[in-house]
């Protein structure tokens, strides 16, 4: 097999170079240059141009059409509804652009084909020109970094301690999850990587009063509706990332420091499955920072539920003591 | 190929084989070569202020811990470190008057102060070998580095013990220094001690650590040991280098190679590394050990 | 700069070691192109396991041995593809490749200079990235594989051989590879600045500089300020891995033991890391852009628009490009303050880059455009600069960067600008300029066909990934298929990877076009594109030195085209004016 491919691969090439032989030849008979752009070459190019306007466009909205749809659904969290404004208006304003300057550009670049009975305009500068194409850009770039900034700086405030809310800490390693809630007192007891051992995988110290009470999960954790959720991320071994996309939430975890995220579910996942449909739909937690051969199968179910289901689940969970 | 041709800025920027700023093309590589290695400097410094910065606290004060002087006794903070930064300056001094010596086509003066910058250059690298040594070495007491375990501190935080250095309070062992201090934010407060039981307790649980390693050392934060290390070994490999080139350039003046090309450019050259070499070290000094 | 007139030669110094800027301008060139086109099918082979996930491909296992046992990629072969891939992508192609080629093609040729101020250090220089070339592919067949924690290697992954085998020999050879490509690069920066400042010929002022030059010099400066930064953080690197120092780890249970690494933070690497790392994309995209500035004025027959404008803009890019590098960093947890300062300064970054668009779009306005492979290729540069430009304002703006970071749609963007735009920089360079670099000619016909074979297949590769990432689909993900979630992009990984594959079938044509034209070609007239700079005024063999006798004075700025009297006749005669010929009487300068 492999010998017909390298005979079948040598007989292109000879062909390909009789027929670039052949090329040169008959454009030397005519007495021209077989480099030399002739005009009807040029402008055949040229209509090449729009037809790739046109086709390009046309492929942009097809996916939107075809694609679109497959985008993440609506947001599950409360900060998620103006992430997606903001994200659609974005991509509104970029989207507009790229339409407008592809137009601008394939165009032009299809009307000023060379011919000989024209001329170039020499224009070799214009101040006002400049100042329109860079006041016009920075307006909207403000208005975008303006927005955005008001956003980050809301999302990235930790919860505030009298605010009722789950604690709950995700400690990422190769290759999986491992969820603790803070018990009734409501605070996570230490841990450190040296406490690691058989059971205790994420080095809970048992002398700690406040871990007494905290409850270890695995496979899926639960987060109760409307309630803000504030996140912990640790890892014991390299940097992994809990990715929640569905609640527009992600977050490094990095071994020896803990980074933090929160946001307050707004959907639970009955509701999320009537939405999209799927009546199997899971939110999910993904790993998203490269960790290893099984980077790509590390995750972890999250249900979203009712305050009195997600207490009783809670309930149902061991604490550390056990 | 012009060096040291007047330019005014109407020509320089104009071609004709000026230059815009009126030196030859070796001179300008120099330059552009030294604000490369700068950034090298500049990105070790900055991993170091970073450290720094996040365990300010705990960080060990570098006056206890270069305390050394050759041939004397007794407790003498950085004063051996100002010795050698001073007699790094002044072989950039002699280097200057190196150069000058040059400017006058003076063979004789180029010797006799490139002689000194060598010298001095190899008495700061003896003299960081020597640092090296000692650092190295460590201290008779030693420290103990303390095991799995928690220590609370007077505002309520608990701290996790295990690979923390505490230092002798002093010969008579009764005391163990911790790294951290009775008012947190106060760097006058005392280093807060375990005595008594506690202090055996910590003994037995830890294990006692002499001089310093990559991994280890006596003084403190494992990352102090790390960085002086690598950034005085990183200078240092750079001021042999220099004194390397130095003697070159030494034997090839001479020879009379630089009498006979009309000019002493290469010595100038070799003059803006070792500059940069002392500069850099002034900043490394003030960094690591005066801030 | 005195010419040594060699009268005899020998083999090993004419082409092996040549001093001659020309000589090793083919030398990066062909390296490059060679490294280039292993990544190329490195990726190939990595999106038929992503495009048809589990499959058996038999005939790739005949190429990659234990890597693909039973005709089926391994998962950690898989990162070690990813990883390789991008690093030969950007460092020896793209950098290497594309800089070092026309940097060192173009500078002495443009602005009148016999060679390079060094070309002992620009020999050395080729031949430090020839010794990177191999030792990065020794590192493929080391045990445990090449590198594998991604081009970006963050420790502790990267630093540890138990997370994951390339970590081991594969690592070490990377770093060893990497520092010696950074001295490469210095020594190429160093020439490179020196002669644009030093040498150049009479009367050719900075401002009358083709604006290829203006490129080469900022990306120069910008690679001797970023580079030495990447060495640091490799130099801590290597520390950490052979020393036991605990610069970048910390708190750290691996195979089931606690590490004796405390105090360090993977954070720190990430800092220094991208302070490199940003500044070098856009060392990859400004010789590019220069590149295009020069093509679309030389054949839309049209003074490029904007000159100052056009370098006032490089250099705000240049500086601007040290002070974003946190925006790769926005979801390590850092300080949300840094964040916030991070979204301002790259989102300013966009205004520059905005002004290049639009300069380059009116400078086809009213132009009068031939249509060579290289023209396509520059307009084609435009199109992606935009496409792949402006989803940088997603990415920027922290708030939104939340939930792209690290999928597809960042992969789609980095592709889009580099792997579009760069690259199609780099071949409208080898069409328009491959006369002096082979004295020849290539064929035209097969240019345009790998033009719109290849912009067409790269934009089927690379803009379905904005929707994938939209999705919440990550990367460096060795298949999609283990979440139901993404079940519904099978169809469109599947679409990507055919794309995939013809946009390699499509890269063939190009290097049969190359080899054979470098052969064979029809030989090169002096001045085919009737360009104004001085490169075309040297003869098209090359000689040692440039020029025969006197390097020509220049008169006027390099975008004297279609310049008309008051009677809208072409001055001189024709519709472009050298740079060499002087200024008529009553010729009007325009400042220049």
């Amino acid at each position: 097999m492999t010998v017909v491919i390298v005979i079948a691969v040598l007989l292109v090439i000879v062909t390909g170079v009789q027929l670039l032989k052949i090329a040169e030849l008959r454009a030397k008979s005519k007495g021209e240059n077989i480099w030399e752009v002739k005009e009807k070459d040029g402008k055949f190019q040229a209509s090449l141009m729009i037809v790739f306007l046109i086709a390009y466009m046309a492929y942009f909205f097809w996916q939107i059409y075809a694609w679109g749809d497959r985008v993440l659904p609506e947001p599950a969290s409360e900060h998620g509804v103006p992430y997606d404004f903001l994200l659609n208006l974005t991509l509104g304003i970029i989207s507009s652009v790229f339409v407008l300057t592809h137009i601008f550009l394939l165009y032009f670049a299809y009307k000023y084909a060379y011919s000989a009975k024209r001329k170039a305009y020499h224009f070799a500068h214009s101040n006002k020109l400049e100042l329109i194409w860079t006041i016009v850009p920075s307006l909207a770039l403000t208005v975008l970094i303006l927005f955005g900034l008001n956003n980050w700086n809301k999302i990235m405030k930790p919860v505030p301690a009298e605010t009722e809310h789950v604690l709950l800490e995700l400690t990422g390693q190769q290759f999986t999850w491992t969820a603790r809630y803070a018990g009734e007192d409501k605070k996570l007891g230490r841990s450190h990587v040296t406490l690691i051992e058989g059971a205790n995988a994420t080095g809970v110290d048992a002398t700690d009063e406040f871990a007494k009470d905290d409850k270890i999960v695995k496979g899926e954790f639960h987060l109760p509706v409307n309630v803000p959720v504030q996140f912990v991320f640790r890892s014991i071994d390299i940097i992994h990332s809990a990715y929640m996309p569905h609640f527009r939430s992600q977050m490094n975890c990095v071994p020896g420091v803990k980074t933090q995220f929160n946001f307050v579910p707004t959907k639970t996942t009955a509701e999320m499955r009537e939405i999209t449909g799927n009546k199997d739909f899971n939110y999910i937690l993904l790993c998203n920072k490269i960790c290893g051969a099984a980077h790509y199968n590390m995750q972890m179910d999250i249900v979203v539920e009712s305050k009195e289901d997600y207490e009783k689940w809670l309930a149902e969970q061991k604490s550390f003591v056990e | 190929m012009s060096h040291t041709a007047v330019v005014d800025s109407k020509t320089a920027w104009a071609g004709d084989n000026n230059s815009p700023f009126g030196a030859g093309y070796g001179k300008l590589m120099m330059w552009f070569f030294l604000m490369s290695d700068a950034l090298s400097f500049t990105g070790f410094l900055a991993a170091y202020g970073f450290y720094r910065h996040s365990y300010g606290d705990i960080w060990p004060s570098a006056e206890n811990v270069f305390t050394h002087f050759p041939f004397m006794h007794g407790h003498h903070p950085l004063l051996y470190v100002a010795l050698m930064t001073f007699i790094l300056i002044m072989s950039s001094v002699t280097m200057v008057l190196a150069v000058e010596a040059g400017h006058r086509m003076d063979k004789k003066g180029v010797i006799k102060w490139m002689f000194w910058t060598i010298v001095g250059g190899l008495i700061f690298v003896g003299s960081q070998a020597w640092e090296w040594y000692h650092f190295i070495h460590g201290t008779e007491l030693g420290a103990i580095e303390l095991g799995i375990g928690t220590y609370t501190l007077p505002d309520g935080t608990v701290e996790h013990t295990q690979g923390i250095i505490a230092r002798w309070a002093d010969e008579s062992k009764q005391a163990l220094l911790l790294p951290w201090r009775e008012v947190a934010t106060d760097n006058t407060s005392a280093y807060l001690q375990l005595t008594g039981q506690a202090m055996q307790d910590a003994v037995a649980g830890g294990h006692e650590v002499y001089g310093a390693n990559l991994t280890h050392n006596e003084y403190g934060h494992p990352l102090f040991g790390d960085f002086f290390f690598f950034i005085t070994g990183f200078h240092g490999t750079h001021v042999f280098s220099g004194v390397v080139l130095n003697f070159i350039i030494f034997v090839n003046v001479i020879m009379g190679t630089y009498q006979k090309r009309g000019h002493y450019e290469m010595v100038e050259k070799v003059g803006l590394y070792w500059h940069f070499v002392d500069l850099v070290w002034v900043f490394v000094f003030t960094f690591f050990y005066l801030v | 700069m005195s010419t040594h007139h060699h009268h005899h030669e020998d083999f090993l110094f004419k082409y092996i070691f040549s001093t001659d800027h020309k000589m090793i301008s083919k030398q990066f060139l062909i390296t490059g192109f060679t490294m280039g086109f292993i990544g190329l099918v490195m990726s190939t082979l990595f999106r038929l396991q992503l495009g048809w996930p589990g499959e058996s491909f038999e005939m790739v296992e005949l190429l990659m041995g234990s890597w693909q046992e039973n005709g089926i990629m391994a998962p950690d072969k898989y990162l070690a593809l990813v990883t390789m891939h991008g690093t030969i992508m950007v460092f020896f192609l793209l950098t290497a490749g594309l800089s070092g080629t026309f940097s060192n093609l173009l500078i002495p040729l443009q602005i009148g200079a016999r060679d390079m101020a060094s070309g002992f250090l620009n020999m050395l220089s080729y031949w430090f990235f020839f010794l990177s070339s191999v030792l990065m592919l020794i590192s493929l067949f080391v045990e445990g594989g090449a590198a594998s924690a991604g081009w970006t290697i963050y420790p502790p992954l990267s630093a540890l051989p138990q997370a994951i085998p390339g970590s081991g020999a594969g690592m070490t050879l990377w770093l060893f590879s990497m520092a010696i490509f950074i001295v490469s690069s210095l020594l190429g920066s160093l020439n490179y600045i020196v002669t644009i400042f030093n040498m150049r010929t009479k009367g050719m002022s900075m401002t009358r500089l083709p604006l290829t030059i203006w490129a080469f010099l900022f990306t120069a400066i910008i690679g001797v300020l970023s580079f030495p930064v990447l060495l640091s953080a490799a130099l801590l690197l290597v520390m950490d891995r052979m020393f036991g120092t605990s610069f970048y780890l910390s708190d750290i249970y691996i195979g089931g033991q606690v590490l004796d690494h405390a105090g360090g933070s993977p954070i720190l690497f990430e800092h220094l890391f991208w302070f490199l790392g940003h500044p070098e994309v856009y060392i990859v995209l400004l010789p590019a852009l220069g590149i295009t500035s020069e093509i679309i004025s030389t054949m839309a027959r049209k003074p490029i628009f904007g000159y100052r404008a056009m370098i006032g803009s490089m250099m705000a890019i240049g500086f601007l490009s040290f002070i974003v590098w946190g925006h790769h960093m926005f979801v390590t947890g850092m300080n949300p303050f840094l964040g916030a300062v991070f979204t301002f300064t790259t989102l300013l970054i966009a205004i520059p880059s905005a002004v290049k668009v639009f300069n380059y779009i009116t400078t086809l306005w009213k132009g009068n455009i031939v249509y060579s492979p290289a023209t396509l290729f520059s307009v084609g540069l435009v199109s992606t600069f935009i496409t792949g430009g402006v989803t940088g304002l997603v990415l920027g703006n922290s708030a939104l960067d939340i939930n792209v970071h690290d999928t597809y749609f960042v992969v789609g963007h980095f592709h889009i600008v580099m792997g579009l735009s760069a690259i199609f920089g780099m071949f409208a360079g080898v069409y328009h300029w491959f006369p002096k670099l082979f004295g020849r000619m290539m064929n035209n016909k097969l240019g345009n066909l790998h033009f719109w074979t290849t912009i067409a297949s790269a934009y089927g590769v690379f803009f379905p990934m904005h929707f994938l990432g939209l999705a919440g689909v990550p990367r460096r993900y060795y298949t999609n298929s283990e979440f139901p979630l993404f079940d519904n992009m099978v169809d469109i990984n599947e679409f990507v990877s055919t794309f995939a594959v013809i946009a390699l079938v499509a890269q063939l044509i190009f290097m049969f076009n190359f080899i054979y034209s470098a052969f064979r070609g029809p030989r090169a007239p002096q001045n085919p594109w009737k360009g104004t700079t001085l490169e075309w005024t040297t003869p098209v063999e090359h000689i040692h030195g440039n020029w025969y006798g006197e390097i020509p004075a220049v008169y006027r700025w390099p975008y004297d085209y279609s310049k008309v009297d008051e009677n809208g006749e072409f001055l001189y005669g024709d519709d472009y004016i050298m740079q060499t010929t002087p200024m008529g009487e009553n010729e009007n300068d325009g400042g220049h």
